[in-house]
């Protein structure tokens, strides 16, 4: 049986929106995960309840490896799954979901390996599991304790699969360009060019010094945006700065004392953003009448 | 009771099921509840404490109440006051009811209240969330409104007393009668629990294997029948075992295998891409060949077993074509190549970078080379300022444990001297007190001075290990260095090698050498102890030289082995005794001072016994001093405990506390000189006498 990779992705949507998920859009900014997309890092702060689901398409560009690793991508597809409060039964919906995309779970083995979870540049960690099946890594599960610096309350769940590594598995593929996008084309005939060629620009042509300006610039309009309080805009040009900081990496042009500065640059707007978000959305304080 | 979680992770099971039964235990003791033995069982999805049998309830007990003195609670008519009668009213008595009572403080009016012993039930349900409250895990977390803090999520509690459950209610949870089956294989059937046969005989049926024990006995038979399957022997992982241990609730065995292609790449990587990445046990042949096969087991009943190991294997491809592809690589840059690269590495935020590292490594070892007389300095510099280039490598990179070997590797790959690939390949070693040391005196020379440069950087900056904060492993990299030096017989003074090491952090140090040398000195003792310890030493013995000699870890190591052999010989702790007495004597206020700059008259001397015992003292004085310097400790004690009659006789007939000032400092001047003749060997003073050890 071929399990396509549209069909994947539209199946667990699906499953999720019978679960009450509101389903969204990926980001159009560039990101290195679905946790940086707002519908998770601004909605886990504060007190109301949500669930969403979406896909995201995330940019690792040092991961990158010119379309010649088989399992290596600067750009992979993340399937992301956020429920705030965490239902009680959230690892049984998920084992549902696996049920639901074709996996017969009796005849596998499926584990919970502790992974936990950290993101310096967001200021934001949890606690779970890599979730295994014969092996292979297929999700990260995590509640979320603390993001842009803040405790949260409620405890969100995030669940993130990696759709490639699920599909290459209901496939038996080897390589992920082998996998079938829809029933005509392939994941190769989508994908590949965009590997080799963002791989050449991320390792070999990106043009660090005018990188390190974009940093600074979009590092100040956030900030700007932050005394604003125009939140959204504000994060934004925080996303942008994250991008730009892992373009650098990727070149080799970072030294290490830059590269923490750099991330705890990042980190603080993160954390101002969180904190301008809460109070920002927090309800009107009630009058006494 | 049976606390139902969702996957707590396999590395803190263990020690949260000590604390659960010392805690447990504990409460029981408190509330005077008498147990049978406490049963702890764990799988990740659960923690079991059980035990077939507790009292019913506390015994019945009186306590004795006292109000009003007696003189103050009648009055003269012989009539109760109003505060005997306050007294009885307080407590629901009549007066009569009360009697006087003879105390300690006179008489009192009063009288014995009966307090009936608080049922099983009730102890239980107060004393369970406090136990399970009082948990310590290296990470907690929050995941429900009230704000319980737990390793992971607790879903269902278990918790039965005969036929009754015992109430409570923990993170939201109440407790209950029901526990759930395998979660996969068994659906995580509901089950209804009525007593601990029938808690045990159905999550047996639901495919649950409580007991940690059990699991692991299926699971090392499995492993070993599995390898004779396919005529290889398994390399045994004892950490490895322990941790798979808690990674299911039904352990079965699969066996894989891989591409023999792969086989090219040396065996640690091999065996490390297995056990870090896959938790996979590797297999070799009677020749001690690496097989291109692996064991791994899985969470299932080994029903699908053909489709759990192609999944395994492709994994395994991958991650092995991975490292095929780093080792590749790898090769293409040399060792030399990768130095200046080093500088992107931090070390330590505030000790800067792996360059600055190796910089003082080579001028360490140098300095090491030198003072042990090292015969190939050269090489011993070479293997310093290549150790950390293998950090560069994207086999390190993706494999950390794997530091110090591939450097080993691609060295010796690279053609050159097999000193420097060695010494490379060994420089991490010892990585526990079990580890070996490393081979050869260069390797063993780097060994040291990488962990010295780590614990006197840190020391010097004030990074102080306390509890269990120690990022740097400098516990474990001090016990590495203490035990380099012991197995390689290294005799230095540490104060040495110290300074020479501080010299080389410059401005980088925030605190001054001798601050920083009392708590390396500290730090250093306290790891000693604990090595002679683990070695099998005595207290008494470890105490009588690591305050004299720690400076010098191997010497110490020669004069405790002395101590232990000659101890049980007749005089030997006889004179200890002695050595104590005269100890307590000179350190009486006041005594040393007057005494200090007297020498001994034999003119003032009134006994034989004396005339003697400074007779033995100066004759032996000169064997001591040469028993020392060609450290023949054996030798020194022997001379020590033959001076036993001699002493003897002295305390038996002279008193050193004399009349006469005079002949009373001249006295305390012998035992001052004899005690000094030893003291700079060991301060046998402190040795316990067998009979006197409890």
């Amino acid at each position: 049986m071929i399990v396509r990779f549209q069909d994947l992705f539209l199946e667990l949507l699906r499953f999720w929106a019978d679960r009450g998920c509101v389903i969204q859009m990926p980001y159009d900014v560039e990101k290195g995960a679905g946790t940086m997309n707002p519908e998770t890092f601004l909605r886990v702060l504060g007190p109301q309840p949500y669930a969403v689901a979406y896909v995201e398409p995330s940019r690792r560009p040092a991961d990158g490896r010119y379309g010649e690793n088989p399992n290596r991508v600067q750009k992979h597809h993340q399937l992301q799954v956020l429920l705030k409060p965490s239902p009680l039964d959230i690892q049984l919906v998920y084992l549902q979901s696996l049920e639901r995309i074709g996996i017969r779970l009796v005849e596998h083995d499926v584990r919970f390996e502790e992974d936990n979870w950290e993101s310096p540049t967001l200021g934001a960690w949890g606690v779970g599991w890599q979730v295994l099946l014969d092996g292979l890594e297929i999700t990260q599960f995590t509640y979320f304790q603390q993001a842009g610096g803040l405790d949260l309350e409620p405890c969100a769940v995030e669940i993130t699969y990696g759709l490639e590594r699920i599909a290459m598995f209901l496939n038996n593929a080897d390589s992920c360009f082998d996998l079938a996008w829809s029933p005509t084309i392939s994941y190769r005939e989508i994908r590949m060019r965009d590997e080799v060629e963002f791989s050449r620009y991320n390792f070999e042509e990106a043009d660090s010094a005018l990188h390190f300006k974009w940093f600074g610039d979009f590092e100040r309009e956030a900030a700007r945006l932050i005394k604003l309080g125009l939140i959204l805009p504000a994060y934004d040009y925080c996303l942008k700065c994250s991008h730009v900081f892992n373009v650098l990496d990727a070149r080799g042009a970072v030294s290490v004392s830059e590269r923490a500065r750099l991330i705890q640059r990042v980190r603080t707007l993160a954390c101002q953003i969180a904190a301008g978000y809460v109070k920002s959305s927090a309800p009107p304080a009630q009058v006494p009448v | 009771m049976e606390v139902g979680c969702e996957e707590i992770p396999a590395r803190y099971i263990d020690s949260t099921l000590l604390q659960l039964h010392e805690n447990l235990t504990k409460k029981l003791q408190e509330h005077s509840l008498g147990h049978e033995a406490i049963n702890s069982y764990a799988t990740p999805r659960r923690l079991v404490l059980a035990t077939p049998a507790l009292d019913e309830r506390q015994a019945d007990r009186t306590e004795l109440l006292t109000g009003p003195p007696q003189s103050a609670a009648f009055d003269a008519a012989n009539n109760p006051t109003l505060a005997a009668r306050g007294f009885a009213a307080k407590h629901g008595l009549a007066v009569d009811a009360l009697k006087c009572i003879q105390t300690e403080r006179g008489i009192y009016l009063g009288f014995e209240k009966r307090i009936t012993g608080k049922s099983a039930l009730e102890v239980l349900s107060q004393e369970l969330p406090q136990v399970l409250r009082s948990l310590n895990f290296p990470k907690s977390m929050r995941w429900e409104s009230t704000q319980f803090l737990f390793v992971r999520p607790i879903r269902w509690i278990l918790c039965r007393l005969g036929d009754q459950v015992v109430p409570f209610s923990l993170a939201g949870v109440s407790t209950g009668s029901v526990t759930y089956g395998h979660r996969i294989l068994s659906g995580n059937i509901e089950i209804e629990v009525t007593s601990f046969e029938s808690y045990r005989e159905q999550l047996r049926n639901h495919k649950v294997r409580f007991d940690s024990k059990d699991r692991l006995a299926t699971i090392q038979s499995a492993l070993t029948a599995e390898a004779t399957k396919v005529g290889a022997r398994l390399i045994p992982d004892p950490r490895l075992l322990d941790l798979v241990v808690n990674l299911n609730e039904y352990p079965s065995i699969v066996c894989g295998s891989f591409s023999s292609d792969f086989l090219r790449l040396p065996r640690e990587v091999l065996v490390t891409v297995m056990r870090e990445h896959q938790k996979y046990f590797s297999l070799v042949d009677a020749e001690e060949n690496l097989l291109p096969r692996f064991l791994a087991v899985v969470d299932s009943d080994g029903a699908h077993t053909e489709q759990i190991r192609a999944g395994h294997q492709r994994v395994l491809k991958a991650r092995l074509a991975d490292a095929r592809f780093f080792w590749d690589v790898d090769h293409k840059v040399k060792l030399e190549d990768r130095i200046q690269q080093l500088d992107r590495v931090v070390f330590q935020q505030k000790l800067g970078t792996m360059l600055e590292k190796t910089q003082r490594l080579v001028s360490l070892t140098g300095f090491l080379g030198k003072t042990l007389r090292a015969k190939n300095l050269d090489e011993t510099k070479q293997a310093a300022r290549l150790c950390k280039a293998d950090l560069i490598t994207d086999m390190v990179k993706e494999f950390t444990d794997l530091q110090g070997v591939m450097g080993g590797l691609y060295a010796k790959a690279e053609g050159l001297p097999v000193a420097v690939s060695d010494a490379i390949y060994e420089h991490y070693r010892p990585s526990t007190l079990e580890d070996t040391s490393p081979q050869t005196l260069v390797g063993a020379i780097l060994s040291v001075a990488d962990k010295l440069d780590s614990v006197v950087g840190a020391f010097g900056i004030g990074q102080v290990p306390t509890g269990s904060k120690d990022p740097l492993a400098l516990r474990r990299q001090t016990l590495g260095l203490i035990k380099v030096l012991l197995d390689k017989r290294i005799s230095l003074s540490l104060e040495k090698i110290f300074f020479r090491s501080f010299a080389l952090f410059r401005r980088k140090a925030t605190r001054t050498r001798e601050e920083t040398w009392q708590d390396v000195a500290t730090f250093v003792k306290d790891r000693l102890r604990f090595i002679f310890r683990e070695q099998g030493f005595r207290y008494d013995e470890i105490n009588s030289v690591v305050e004299i000699c720690f400076d010098n870890p191997y010497d110490c190591l020669e004069r405790l082995r002395a101590i232990a052999a000659i101890r049980s010989g007749a005089d030997f702790e006889a004179v200890a005794q002695g050595f104590k007495r005269i100890k307590n004597i000179l350190s009486e206020p006041g005594l040393e001072i007057s005494t200090e700059s007297l020498p001994i008259d034999p003119a003032l001397f009134e006994s034989d016994e004396e005339r003697s015992l400074a007779a033995a003292v100066q004759a032996i004085q000169p064997k001591v001093r040469r028993a020392v310097a060609t450290r023949t400790y054996a030798r020194a004690f022997e001379l020590m405990a033959s001076l036993r009659p001699a002493i003897d006789l002295f305390f038996d007939k002279v008193l050193v506390m004399a009349e006469d000032p005079k002949v009373r400092a001249n006295r305390l001047n012998l035992l001052r000189s004899l005690l000094q003749t030893f003291l700079n060997i060991a301060d046998v003073s402190e040795i316990v006498p067998a009979s006197k050890e409890a």
